[in-house]
């Protein structure tokens, strides 16, 4: 749910990075963190087991100018991927005003892929949040990897439905289109914000980064 | 422009007037109770209002964590079969800090140091936190009615600026 704060002048959004375990979405947050300015971060914070899968979620708040006269901030957050979490998952997905999902473009996740894809669905209409209305943008991480799967297939799976949502092929360790991804679902949610209504966003087109 | 609309996916419209109010509330509780630092907190992780030492003040870090902490402990208490979640108490050698439900939407976060005592801070909480619901509650039921986005957000009302997105460096 996006706060507006007239008294300080700031506007907050809530943008929930979620997917298929180990499918990069805190790699996503930490490389934002890593080449953003200084000056529109504050730090990461990691909420993990002591080897390094998310427990709870990664949250990771940056700010802009990009709303005329307010301070714009968009409070990136991670979801736990293991399936044992979906609690927590839907916990976190709570008041988002819209999400990535992260897929796995290697071939013998895409079973995991959908798993994850389905639940997120399902957590969201858990939530009151119908995903039909809500910003959404598919990246599917990991392209660098040997023989991932054609980005065709990955279509069929998850981007069939009869809402088709912009698709980045993304490489989170080096940084390919991890800020593409983010902008682009800046905008939608922005879009959908100016408009006042939730489905009168237009979806933006994946750009490079 | 002073209006609160709450609903998932939708917008919190916080006039700035309804701001000053809760922040005199929590004024007058930091003032009160001797707490260093209160804020209210909304769901989602957004600091609504505070007052008190604003060395403890962050980018928002401390309040997700704080929204997240309470609603994974409201969870767990709702599955051990207690649905009258009354808030959590971290009391630390240093530092203390406790969460308290406001609405089911909002919650009240205090924190405090020896020789402040939990009990007075409990007592002082319970008055802000009939205030501050006071306040929600006396906005007009049709500013708090679930809209795609508050009263006074219309198209135009906020032009954006896609080429101020974020770049990395």
């Amino acid at each position: 749910m996006a706060v507006i704060n007239h008294d300080t002048r700031e506007v907050s959004f809530k943008l929930v990075y979620c997917g298929t375990p180990m499918g990069g979405k805190t790699t996503n947050l930490s490389y934002i963190h890593s080449r953003i300015g200084a000056d529109q971060r504050g730090d990461l914070v990691a909420l993990a087991t002591a080897n390094d899968r998310t427990l709870f979620f990664d949250f990771l708040p940056v700010h802009t100018m990009v709303i005329n006269g307010y301070k714009t901030k968009f409070l990136l957050y991670t979801v736990p991927g293991q399936v044992c979490y979906n609690a927590t998952r839907q916990m976190v997905l709570r008041g988002a005003d819209g999400v990535v999902f992260v897929a796995d473009s290697q071939l013998d996740r895409m079973g995991e892929n959908l798993t994850a894809w389905q639940g997120m669905q399902r957590n969201l209409e858990d939530n009151g949040t119908p995903f039909a209305s809500l910003p959404a943008i598919l990246q599917f991480n990991k392209r660098d990897l040997a023989n991932p799967a054609p980005v065709s297939y990955m279509e069929y799976l998850l981007n069939a439905g009869p809402r088709r949502l912009p698709v980045f092929e993304a490489a989170a360790t080096t940084g390919h289109n991890v800020f593409a991804t983010l902008n682009a679902l800046a905008q939608e949610v922005l879009q959908r914000f100016h408009h006042g209504n939730p489905r009168a966003a237009t979806a933006p087109q994946p750009a490079s980064a | 422009m002073d209006s609160l609309t709450t609903h998932s996916g939708c917008v919190l419209h916080l006039g700035a007037s309804l701001t000053q109010q809760f922040r005199q509330i929590l004024v007058r509780f930091c003032h009160d109770s001797e707490v260093r630092y209160a804020a209210l907190l909304e769901e989602s992780g957004t600091v609504c209002a505070d007052a008190g030492d604003p060395a403890l003040r962050d980018a928002g870090e401390t309040a997700a964590l704080a929204a997240g902490a309470f609603a994974a402990l409201q969870a767990v208490a709702q599955r051990l079969g207690d649905g009258t979640f009354e808030g959590l108490f971290h009391e630390g050698k240093k530092r203390q800090f406790c969460l308290t439900p406001v609405t089911p939407q909002f919650m009240l976060l205090s924190v405090f140091e020896p020789p402040v005592r939990f009990a007075v801070v409990k007592v002082c909480a319970a008055r802000a936190i009939t205030h501050l619901q006071e306040q929600i509650e006396t906005m007009p039921v049709s500013s708090r009615a679930m809209t795609p986005a508050g009263p006074g957000v219309a198209a135009g009302d906020f032009s954006f600026e896609a080429a101020a997105l974020f770049r990395q460096v």
